[in-house]
Formats: C-alpha cells, sequence, structure tokens
C-alpha cells in the first residue's frame, strides 16, 4: 500500500491540464478559489471545478472576470452587466443600466471595487464610472481621446492614466495627485493593459509585450516578453507571473522582474487567466487549451523560493488585478502633466555598430557591404553610450528578413543563412528613462544570387533549350520527310527488285532451254516424260507468278518452287547433281512465312558456277535450320568447283556467261530494300569450303531470315 | 465404267486429256465437245456420271452452262488455265478442278477422289448450288463448304467467327451454333483458301476473322477478343501482320 501512494505520489506530474471539455472556443478568462472550491469565467458561462472535473453550472455569455466585495463575488461582463453570484445563478444588479448608459457599451478594460463601489474603465473612450450599489454616487470622468484608460488602487494610492496627447508615447500615472510620466517603447494604442502592485511596494504595468517596474519616484526596470500580455501576477511566495498570448507563461522566480532569473511554462498557449489557491498551487486559464494547475507539491527548480509574508488576507489574494484597501480614492485628471521630474533620462543614448563578422571573419566596418550568396552569415556587435549608469534597452531589426523590432539588452545580433537579397539592419537603444536614441546605427547589405539564380543565366538556359528543342524538332522532321522519300523510293525500287527476281526466274536462258529440253522428249516420243516436266514447267510458272504477287509466302510454298525448278535444272543439265532438302523439325513451313524468291538465285548460282564445272554429278543441299525463335537460316551447299575457279572460266568465257550472276546481284539489292524497310536484319554469308587437302570444294552461302 | 464426257473449245486441251485418260480403264470417255451447247445436248442425252468441264470457252463459260440445267446428277472436274476467282469459288464448294496443263499425278488423285465417294445426288446439288451463289455474290456472303462428321456443311463466310488447329484437325467457331465444328483437315487448308479474305493466321493454331475482332488488348504478341468473347492469342511475330490487317478492313 505504502508502496503504491508513493508510486501515485512520484507520478502526479507538476502540471496537470483540467481540460474536461475538448472545446477549442472555450476561453478561461478568470479563475477564482471561493469558498474552497474553483471557479471559472469563461465565454459561456462559469464553469466549477469538482474533483477533477470541469462543469458548466451557469450558462451565460460574454462574461469576463470575478471580482470579490467582503465575501461576496461579483461578475461583470465585457459590456460592464454586473452580476452577484448567487448558488446557482447570477443576480444582475441594480445600477447596470445606469452603467451601460453611461458607458454607451463601451468595452470594459477593469473593474476595481472597495466597499460597494466600483470603479469601471474602458478599453477605448469612454472613460471611468464611479458607482455604488446603492446607486446613491454615480460619477462619470470624461477622457478625451480613444485610448485604453486604466483605474486601479492600491493600498492607499490611486493609479489611473492614459496617454497624453502631446506625447504618445508616454503614460502619465497620477499618485495621489501627482502627475507621473513613463515612456513606453511604442505608441499607446488600444490594447489591454495591466497593473499591479507588487509586496515591495513598486507597481508593474504592462501593455502589448512592454512591462515596467516602477515606484512613485522612477521606473526600476523594464522588461520585453516575448509576446503579449494578456495578464499578470504575483503569488505568495514572491513570484511574478505574466500570462502571455501564444506564449505560455513567464514565472520571474525572484521577485525582482529579471529576465535572468525567468521560467517559462505551458509552450506557446494562450493563457489569459491565472491565480493561485489556498493551497499555493497555481492556476492557468487559457483560450481553448483548458485549465491547467501547476501543483505547489512538486518542487520545481526555483534558485530561492521566497516565504510569502503577507499581512492581508487570503480573501484579499484573489481579487484579480486589485487589491483592497480601506482607504479613500481619490480622482484624478489626466490632463495634468508634468514633464520634468525624471531629468537624468532625458539625454539620448548613442549607438554604433562595433564590429562585424562574415562568416566568422572580422571585417572592417562599412555602410554598406556587398556579399556572395554564400557569405550569409552576419555577427554584428553593438555599442551604446549613455550618460545613466543603468542598463540600455535595445531595439533593432534587419529590414528585408524581419517586419518587427526586437528587443533585447543583449549586445550581440547574429544572423546566419540569410538569403540572397538587400538588407539594412537599423538599431535604437533606449534609457532607463524610455528616451530613444536619436539617430538609429544603420548597416546595409545585399547578398548577390548564385549564379544559377540570375536572371540572365535562368534566360540564358531558357534560350538555349528552346533552341534544342527546335534543333530536334527540324533534325527529326527532316529525318522523317528523309524517310517519307526514302520510303516512297523504296517501294518502287521494291517493285522494281521483284521485276527483277521474277526476270531471273523466268531468265529466258531457263525457260528456253528447258522448253527445247522437253521438246527432246517429244522427238524421241518419251510423250509421258514431257507430259510431266510440261507440268513441271507449268506449275513453276504458275507458282512464281501468284508468289511475285504476294510480301511473303509460307516456307512449304518456296521449298515447292524450289524443286520445281531444281527438277527442271536437272533435266537440262542431264542429271548433273542432285539436291537434298532438309528441314529442322522445329519449323512449322506451312505457318512460318518469308520473302518469295529469295533462295532460288543462290542456288541457280550453285548449279551453274559450282556444279556445272565440275567433272562428275554434284549434289547441293539446303538446310531451313531454326538459328533461334526468331531467325531462320537457309544454308545452301554445293560440293562445286568453288568461286575463284568460277570466276576464272567466268572470265574467259566473258562474253557467254555474262548474265549468269544477274540473280544474285539483285537478290543482294532487294535483301538491303527489305532490310531499309522492314529494318530487319536480312543477311547473306559466303564461304568457300575447302577439302582435307586445302583445296576448294564448293561454296557454302548462309541467308538469314527473321522470323517476323 | 463411269460415262465421262470433256468438254473444251481448245482442241490440243481435249486431246491431251482424252490420252492421258487412257490410262484410267474405269473411265469411258461417251462424248467430247466444243462448246456449251453441245456439251448441254450431250448431257441430257448421255446421262454422264462425270464431266471434264473448262470454264472458260468462247459463247458462255462453263458455270452458265450448269446454271441452264435443271438437275445436275452429274460430277464435274472444272480445267481451267488460270482464273483465280473462279477457281477460289470452286474450292469453296468442295467440288474438284485440274488446272492446264494437266499434272498426270493430279488427274489421277483427282479420278480417285471421283471414285472413291459417294454419289449423293442431294450433296452435289448442293456443291453446285453453293457454288453458284458463290459465283454471284459479294464476297462475304460467299459460301464455303466444311467437312463435317455427317457429310459438308455450306457455311457463310461471314458467320466465321475463327479456326482453331487441334493436331491435324481444325475446330470451327462460327456465329450460329455454340459448339464449333470439327473438321477433319488442317488449319492450313482454310488459310490457303481464305487467304485473301479477311481471315490472317495470327497463331500457329489460329486462324481468325477480323471482321469479329471486337478488342484488341495489348501484349507482347497481344490477344484478340472476339465477338464470341474467346480470346484468341496472337503470336509475337504475327502482331505487326495482324494489327496492319486489321487497320485495313
Amino acid at each position: 500500500m505504502l508502496c503504491l501512494r508513493l508510486n501515485s505520489y512520484s507520478q502526479q506530474p507538476a502540471f496537470e491540464n483540467l481540460k474536461a471539455i475538448s472545446n477549442p472556443y472555450l476561453q478561461f478568462n478568470d479563475l477564482i478559489e471561493y469558498n474552497g472550491e474553483m471557479l471559472f469565467v469563461t465565454n459561456e458561462g462559469i464553469y466549477k471545478h469538482i474533483s477533477d472535473q470541469i462543469k458548466l453550472v451557469i450558462k451565460k455569455e460574454n462574461l469576463a472576470r470575478f471580482i470579490k466585495v467582503k465575501s461576496e463575488i461579483f461578475v461583470w461582463s465585457i459590456y460592464g452587466e454586473f452580476y452577484k453570484l448567487e448558488k446557482r445563478s447570477l443576480i444582475p444588479l441594480p445600477f447596470n443600466k445606469i452603467v451601460s448608459k453611461r458607458l454607451q457599451n463601451k468595452i470594459i478594460n477593469s473593474v476595481v471595487a472597495h466597499d460597494n463601489t466600483f470603479w469601471i474603465s474602458t478599453v477605448i473612450g469612454g472613460g471611468v464610472v464611479k458607482i455604488n450599489q446603492d446607486q446613491e454616487e454615480v460619477k462619470t470622468i470624461e477622457l478625451q481621446g480613444d485610448y485604453p484608460y486604466y483605474v486601479v488602487e492600491f493600498g492607499g494610492q490611486f493609479l489611473s492614466g492614459n496617454n497624453s496627447n502631446a506625447n504618445q508615447k508616454q503614460l502619465a500615472v497620477d499618485f495621489n495627485n501627482e502627475p507621473f510620466f513613463i515612456s513606453l517603447a511604442e505608441n499607446l494604442s488600444s490594447s489591454k493593459t495591466n497593473v499591479l502592485k507588487l509586496n515591495d511596494g513598486s507597481f508593474i504595468f504592462t501593455r502589448q509585450y512592454e512591462a515596467i517596474r516602477f515606484n512613485n519616484k522612477k521606473i526600476i526596470n523594464r522588461v520585453f516578453a516575448e509576446k503579449n500580455i494578456e495578464k499578470i501576477y504575483q503569488s505568495k511566495d514572491g513570484k511574478v507571473w505574466f500570462a502571455l498570448n501564444n506564449g505560455g507563461v513567464v514565472c520571474f522566480t525572484d521577485g525582482k522582474f529579471n529576465s535572468s532569473s525567468s521560467i517559462r511554462y505551458l509552450g506557446n498557449k494562450t493563457v489569459i487567466s491565472l491565480t493561485e489557491d489556498i493551497k499555493g498551487n497555481m492556476w492557468f486559464g487559457t483560450s481553448g487549451s483548458g485549465i491547467y494547475r501547476l501543483n505547489k507539491t512538486i518542487k520545481i527548480n526555483y534558485s530561492t523560493p521566497k516565504v510569502f509574508s503577507t499581512t492581508n488576507t487570503v480573501t484579499e489574494e484573489f481579487a484579480g488585478v486589485s487589491i483592497l484597501s480601506s482607504l479613500p480614492i481619490s480622482d484624478s485628471n489626466s490632463k495634468v502633466l508634468r514633464t520634468d521630474i525624471l531629468k537624468n533620462d532625458t539625454i539620448p543614448p548613442v549607438v554604433f555598430v562595433n564590429n562585424i563578422k562574415i562568416n566568422g571573419v572580422d571585417t572592417s566596418i562599412l555602410n554598406y557591404y556587398e556579399l556572395n550568396h554564400n557569405e550569409n552569415t552576419v555577427e554584428l556587435n553593438i555599442s551604446g553610450v549613455f550618460g545613466g549608469k543603468s542598463e540600455l534597452q535595445y531595439k533593432y531589426i534587419l529590414e528585408g528578413k524581419e517586419t518587427k523590432w526586437n528587443y533585447t539588452t543583449n549586445t550581440n545580433m547574429y544572423y546566419t543563412s540569410l538569403i540572397p537579397g538587400n538588407y539594412t539592419f537599423k538599431i535604437v537603444a533606449m534609457s532607463d528613462g524610455g528616451v530613444w536614441s536619436k539617430v538609429p546605427a544603420v548597416i546595409t547589405f545585399s547578398i548577390t544570387p548564385p549564379i544559377y539564380k540570375s536572371f540572365w543565366f535562368l534566360f540564358a538556359i531558357i534560350f538555349l533549350v528552346i533552341a534544342l528543342l527546335l534543333l530536334i524538332t527540324f533534325f527529326s522532321y527532316r529525318k522523317a520527310q528523309r524517310r517519307k522519300t526514302l520510303f516512297e523510293e523504296g517501294k518502287k525500287k521494291v517493285l522494281l527488285s521483284e521485276l527483277h527476281a521474277l526476270r531471273s526466274q523466268m531468265n529466258p536462258h531457263f525457260i528456253f532451254n528447258t522448253l527445247s529440253s522437253i521438246q527432246s522428249f517429244i522427238t524421241k516420243n518419251n510423250s509421258r516424260e514431257a507430259v510431266n516436266y510440261l507440268s513441271k514447267f507449268s506449275k513453276l510458272m504458275r507458282g512464281t507468278l501468284e508468289n511475285t504477287q504476294k510480301q511473303k509466302i509460307p516456307i512449304k510454298d518456296e521449298i515447292e518452287t524450289l524443286e520445281l525448278y531444281m527438277d527442271l535444272e536437272k533435266l537440262r543439265l542431264n542429271n548433273k547433281f542432285d539436291y537434298q532438302i532438309i528441314i529442322d523439325r522445329e519449323i512449322d513451313i506451312q505457318f512460318e512465312e518469308i520473302p518469295p524468291m529469295l533462295i532460288q538465285p543462290y542456288i541457280e548460282n550453285a548449279i551453274w558456277h559450282g556444279i556445272s564445272h565440275k567433272e562428275g554429278k554434284g549434289i547441293i543441299k539446303i538446310c531451313f535450320i531454326l538459328e533461334n525463335e526468331n531467325l531462320l537460316k537457309c544454308e545452301i551447299i554445293d560440293d562445286g568447283v568453288g568461286r575463284k575457279k568460277a570466276s576464272e572460266i567466268k572470265n574467259s568465257q566473258r562474253h557467254q556467261e555474262k548474265n549468269k550472276s544477274f540473280g544474285m546481284s539483285i537478290t543482294k539489292d532487294r535483301l538491303e530494300i527489305i532490310n531499309s524497310l522492314k529494318d530487319s536484319k536480312l543477311n547473306v554469308n559466303i564461304i568457300d569450303l575447302n577439302n582435307n587437302n586445302n583445296t576448294p570444294s564448293g561454296t557454302k552461302i548462309e541467308i538469314f531470315i527473321p522470323l517476323d | 465404267m463411269y460415262k465421262t464426257i470433256i468438254v473444251d473449245d481448245e482442241k490440243g486441251c481435249r486431246d491431251t486429256l482424252e490420252s492421258l485418260l487412257q490410262d484410267f480403264p474405269e473411265i469411258n470417255i461417251v462424248a467430247t465437245v466444243n462448246s456449251i451447247e453441245l456439251a448441254q445436248e450431250a448431257i441430257v442425252q448421255l446421262q454422264p456420271h462425270l464431266i471434264f468441264l473448262d470454264i472458260e470457252m468462247p459463247g458462255g463459260t462453263g458455270f452458265e452452262m450448269l446454271e441452264k440445267l435443271n438437275t445436275i446428277n452429274f460430277d464435274i472436274i472444272f480445267t481451267t488455265a488460270y482464273d483465280q476467282y473462279a477457281i477460289k469459288a470452286i474450292k469453296y464448294s468442295a467440288l474438284d478442278y485440274l488446272l492446264k496443263p494437266i499434272d498426270p499425278t493430279e488427274l489421277e488423285e483427282a479420278i480417285l477422289r471421283f471414285s472413291s465417294k459417294k454419289h449423293d445426288q442431294d450433296l452435289i446439288n448442293d456443291k453446285f448450288k453453293t457454288l453458284l451463289s458463290n459465283l454471284g455474290s459479294e464476297n462475304s456472303h460467299q459460301k464455303i463448304a466444311i467437312p463435317d462428321g455427317e457429310g459438308l456443311s455450306f457455311v457463310k463466310i461471314k458467320d466465321i467467327i475463327r479456326f482453331q488447329s487441334d493436331g491435324s484437325y481444325t475446330y470451327l467457331h462460327t456465329l450460329e451454333g455454340k459448339k464449333p465444328i470439327l473438321i477433319s483437315k488442317p488449319i492450313g487448308d482454310y488459310q490457303e483458301m481464305l487467304t485473301n479474305e479477311a481471315f490472317v493466321r495470327v497463331h500457329r493454331s489460329h486462324l481468325i476473322n477480323l471482321e469479329h475482332v471486337e478488342k484488341y488488348i495489348k501484349g507482347e504478341g497481344g490477344v484478340a477478343v472476339m465477338i464470341d468473347k474467346s480470346k484468341v492469342e496472337i503470336s509475337r511475330r504475327k502482331k505487326n501482320d495482324f494489327i496492319e490487317a486489321l487497320s485495313s478492313i
């Protein structure tokens, strides 16, 4: 059991998110502890914290803050309607009508209460309305200009103010009719202001991201928060808390309100309200992120937690910005201004740039630098000169990169990875008296883009690309045109070559010699042979006629034609040769097709140049071999005299045999034309064959025919 | 003994055929005539079993003569020197023909076919009817004789979806009839016969009618989806031929 308890204790987080309702529009405008319970004012109504659940108890829109008077709790809306909180309901105060008439629906900035008297101030214009619950006394302090006004009363002192028309950067503060001016970093504008009296007697005034701590004599110090300050609070242990818009919470741990001892909580949530309960837990109300509680039981590394000592009662601690006292409230008139109080701080400081490092290298100080694209890390060191003793505040901006001034006390500015462009660095110093340097220190530099990003380079590239495209288009057009003409020419050539092929097959030598061979059968009265050869001859003629009409014929048809042709040549040459046709078993000769009449001229050649000059009988082998799936090889092998001897014979009998190789040269042309037209790879090899003692023993022709 | 008449206008052809037919004792040449008028007369008078009929003759073609006859109760072997159109029609009708000059071997085969077949009168008439209608009609309305198990079916070419080979047999898929017709002939015969029609041998096993290609699915060779939703693989090497042929119809 003990173990479990320890466990649960140690696991208790420092922060608990009490967001019970996942509503991104729910804004926790104010928190208050009442009879040991936490109550929350939201834009939807009043919520209550019950056993770590947050429940809507009263529904009402536009509620802004709680205000505690004695033991009673009042709630006011942003339009100045006041309600008394009873158990489960809100009872409107009778003076609501008067207030609304006076304020004319102006938005309320802050409310303080004393006994049963309320001081109501507006955000823009309007003024301050003082009214007691019994409506006995109603007083309106009219104000000029549309500027925020606030009224706060602290333990005997009344603080009110607005800007003066004469200098919008000054805050006029009235301490018991003693006007006091506070210089502001920026013009007063219609943004939320806070005033808080700290337990050491000093005050904090905040507006936007600027916070100024002062007492009735002088400014003590000044802090710039990272984001706009929504609300400020001092807890019992002396810590000062800033609730920030989009910036979580900043806690100044030693109460000295110094940025070096601050802690950030809650990331970049928008915290709009904060308070402390009786146990010392901090409560934070956010816009859209629910409620957070920072548990006191968990030790957070504070440097020296201060023991809170107070003469005030607990109830006085929870009345928002107001701390009630028994002293009377005096009115003020902001028009009474005196500007000669804080003389020391009226001399403007001077600021200048001490040192510039570019890419980490010290550089002589110039007003203008032209940097390369890789010289993009710039470090500046500045100095401020000022008559007073206190620390200077600086604001600086790098125009070209930043649009907002940065506030700092640091004297080093560091920029890295600057993109090409023109930059102007400006820095101004401000004394504690709020006097800015008259002239900013200015350094201008430009970083040139790399060559590949420059305009002319891009232009050149585009130009080149266009030129290239035009060239490609031109050439491909020309190529297409050329191919077109080639194709047309090729077609003509094909027709021509087919005609030639036809003529070679119908070679007059062949026709008439064959016919005379048949005639010899008739004269010898061998009519059977005559009829036989005649029908072969007619079939060959018929086949040739039909095949020449086609681009491709089945291998079977080509073989039939070759057989007829060789039979007839055999007849003419008196059976001087035999032939064999060998077909690869893999080839479907009916299905596979080849261009017609490619092979016949080579056979003719083999017969008349190889075999005819040979002594004795020759043989011609024709083989159809499937080289691979797409390639047919046709081999024509003769055992004739060989090419060399054949050409010798041919030269000696030139005039007679001139036309013999006609068919072959035509076939070669045809192969080339078919190849160029069809992108195919018809190819012919001629191989001289030799026998063992190296004498020629014939010729082998290889014709490669793609099957597609 | 078959009573045979030879009809040819050229004396040389008549004589050659007569002398070649001497070798066939079952053929009894009862008349040799040189015109269709004389042929008609001879046919009526002599009631022949077989006629060798030349197609191209002065005074009318052999086909015209046949049209004039009321009944055809004889077989015909056409003889022609060169007439592709007529030969195609004859082939479609499963009738016989010889090319001139006549090859003795082919003659012998033709006589053998004639003497070994049943002389079914109805079948002969069907064949002639088909022949005559083929001769008188557009390509696509022509019919082709398909030898099925029982005899011959005459199928309109335009109704043929595709042929598919199965060894030395061929299956014929038509628009009518859900069952394919089994033909006892190799697919190559039909490829040869139909080669000038819209038929392409797209694969070793497939001869398809391009008119009935519904869709082509790309692929290595691709697949043709036919009108009956059957898918026909296209041989990679025939892809170009197929696409070329398809785009030309």
